[in-house]
């Protein structure tokens, strides 16, 4: 599950700690392998091609009690994509298949005739701060959100979860599922730090102040992502 | 009606080209099919000696040229779309610039549009060569594009001749399964690996979904694969490339094995992906029975399609041009660059339009980090270029020694300006962000419009 760009998001939230003084360590786990929860302190699932979901599908099945404990003890989560989808209850597909969550989000999904395909540009809201979120979108699934998730956002240009309701994502205490790409976090900054604040407040205890890095680059590139967002010939 | 029809359509590419609204290498083509559907059929039917089609995800400019040279040697007439407009409306087009005496068609064929137009054009060879992951947006998976072609493949009659790259596990598999199959692949080599790269796409056995095994990797997941679950394997290929010598920038020389055969080869553009598209263009002229001589003579006289390994100069520097749109070809690109010892002057230029594909996460993907201690100046362009610069930024790049120089306009200019410190100039640029760059070049005189190549 790692088709889009995502390690581009391990790389943002390794070197926004790393410059500001902290050392990470990431550890894929992969299919069969246990995943103890106790010991991370954020958990990130990209997005997959529907083959390899399933796969991952009904071996996050074997995680589910872990992962669920991770998330009440208030591990941070992202997952993109097939991610938003399996941390719900589950997804159908065009079959009427029925893929499994892992229930870490309150919402449902299923598929759509047609993909859901663009650039994305959210007003995003979290912790009471608010931000323009810039990336990509490209799924099938229609995912609808139950009364206990928030939405990451609402939608300024592009479809989000469903294309009916402007609603994007989801976040519930310290889990977020999303549908952007981009990959989401480098042109993203803010997105980036609150994840960041949220997992070393999980691992100390304390709510850390973290230093502001230059952000530059990433604004620029974040406004013209902005001004192309749909104007791509 | 039909002489209507193909005047009206000859007139827009003319009008076109005198606009300079482009080379009109499609509008023509896209015009005939809109007024008479059916012409596309009738036209490709007028050709004796029957169509070679090449598809794949990269490698198809370049083999259709080196098929196209190797025909030329051998004095037959043929016609080609080789500007590269490879949907329907540009086979259309070239179809329509066909003379009397031209007996054999030679078409590059997009991998999305491949299904829909083998009815119509009903060609005698088709090559399958590679299917990488690109353009997520425009193709979707690229299993979707596989379950595509195999459904292609199998409603093909036994007269086509299929001839599959036999490395690609989707492809070997999906070829064993058509009677008339001819594969080409590469021998173990000094220049595989033993590793999948982290852009592997297609991993997985075609047959079971079991994780494949793999002896070899040359290219993303091309190599020797297996099966241990069910057995599937590399099909045995009819030609291999062997003896491999990669020579820096300037081109390699490899043997083609055959049963009854072994000819030598010299390919005078760069990488192992060229040995690739060499030993295609072999298998496809054995399979038209031209003569080898006549291939090797091809080959020598080969000038780069334009952007992949095109040489242009500019402000007393040399640059070449090596197209890149998808983590695959980037990264074959640049590991061609560390063939050389030389310190490079990169430049990267990013565009986002549709033809380079909209969504630009792909170069998250790519290994940039492998050149990094080659790189003398990082110059940094095109729509998306502070895309780019975060990239090397999260790869600890620093931001001092980064160029950013958005527009073609300004990066012309800063080659211009540092020229004089300029010593190897390579340019990695998406489809349209060539497409500018040679645009521009051609405004200062540098170089030639491409819809004159010949």
């Amino acid at each position: 599950m790692n088709i889009y760009g995502d390690r581009g998001n391990i790389a943002v939230l390794q070197k926004r700690l790393e410059r500001r003084g902290y050392s990470s360590s990431v550890t894929p786990i992969g299919a069969g392998e246990d995943f103890n929860p106790s010991i991370f302190d954020l958990c990130y699932l990209g997005g997959g091609q529907d083959r390899d979901q399933m796969i991952v599908a009904y071996d996050l099945q074997k995680k589910s009690a872990a992962l669920r404990s991770g998330a009440e003890d208030g591990m941070v989560f992202l997952w993109v994509c097939g991610g938003i989808q399996l941390a719900g209850e589950g997804y159908t597909d065009s079959d009427g298949r029925r893929i499994p969550g892992v229930g870490i989000l309150d919402l449902d999904t299923s598929a759509g005739n047609r993909r859901l395909i663009g650039d994305l540009v959210l007003n995003a809201e979290l912790d009471g701060e608010t931000s323009t979120l810039v990336g990509y979108e490209n799924h099938a699934g229609r995912t609808f959100l139950g009364p206990d998730a928030t939405p990451l956002g609402s939608v300024l240009k592009g479809y989000g979860n469903n294309g009916a309701d402007q609603t994007e994502g989801a976040v519930q205490e310290r889990v977020i599922g999303t549908y952007m790409h981009g990959p989401i976090l480098p042109k993203n900054p803010w997105l980036a730090d609150k994840l960041l604040t949220w997992a070393i407040e999980h691992n100390t205890g304390e709510i850390p102040a973290l230093s502001s890095l230059d952000n530059s680059l990433e604004n620029l590139a974040q406004q013209v992502a902005i001004s192309r967002a749909g104007m791509k010939r | 009606m039909r002489h209507i029809a193909l005047f009206i359509a000859k007139a827009a590419g003319t009008i076109s080209r005198i606009l300079r609204r482009g080379g009109g290498t499609s509008l023509p083509g896209m015009i005939l099919m809109k007024i008479r559907p059916t012409m596309l059929r009738e036209m490709a039917q007028d050709l004796e000696d029957g169509i070679i089609v090449i598809s794949a995800t990269n490698g198809k400019t370049t083999t259709a040229r080196m098929v196209a040279n190797a025909i030329q040697e051998s004095e037959t007439s043929y016609v080609a779309n080789t500007s590269g407009a490879n949907l329907a409306s540009g086979i259309a087009t070239a179809l329509l610039a066909k003379k009397p005496e031209d007996r054999l068609g030679i078409f590059e064929v997009d991998e999305a549009v491949l299904p829909a137009l083998i009815p119509e054009l009903q060609p005698s060879v088709i090559v399958l060569m590679n299917l990488f992951r690109d353009q997520l947006d425009r193709y979707g998976e690229l299993e979707s594009t596989i379950q595509k072609w195999k459904d292609m493949i199998q409603s093909l009659p036994e007269t086509t001749k299929l001839i599959v790259n036999a490395d690609d596990p989707a492809l070997g598999f999906l070829g064993s399964q058509h009677s008339n199959v001819e594969f080409f692949g590469i021998e173990q080599s000094q220049y595989g690996r033993v590793t999948l790269p982290h852009a592997a796409d297609s991993t997985h056995c075609q047959k079971c979904d079991s994780a494949l095994q793999f002896q070899q990797t040359t290219i993303g997941h091309l190599g020797h694969w297996s099966c241990q679950n069910c057995g599937e394997q590399r099909p045995k290929p009819t030609f291999t490339g062997t003896n491999i010598n990669l020579n820096e920038l300037n081109g390699s020389e490899f043997t083609v094995l055959s049963e009854s055969n072994s000819i030598d080869l010299k390919v005078p553009l760069a990488g192992l992906h060229n040995v690739y598209n060499a030993l295609a263009a072999f298998s496809i002229c054995s399979a038209k029975g031209i003569k080898s001589s006549n291939i090797q003579k091809g080959l020598s006289t080969l000038s780069a399609a334009f952007g992949r390994n095109e040489i242009i100069h500019y402000a007393g520097t040399e640059m070449m041009l090596l197209l890149a749109k998808n983590p695959a070809g980037a990264n074959q690109n640049l590991q061609t660059l560390l063939l050389t010892e030389e310190k490079i002057d990169l430049v990267i230029s990013l565009n986002d339009r549709t033809a380079d594909g909209k969504d630009i996460s792909w170069i998250w993907d790519v290994d940039y980090e492998m050149v990094f201690d080659r790189i003398a100046t990082l110059t940094i362009s095109g729509d998306r270029a502070y895309d780019l610069a975060l990239r090397f930024y999260y790869s600890d790049f620093p931001t001092s020694s980064m160029n950013i120089v958005p527009s073609v306009e300004g990066l012309l200019n800063h080659l211009k300006d540092s020229c004089e410190s300029l010593q190897r100039v390579v340019i990695l640029p998406t489809y349209t962000a060539m497409l500018d760059l040679r645009s521009q070049l051609n405004k200062v005189g540098a170089t030639h419009s491409f819809w004159e190549e010949q």
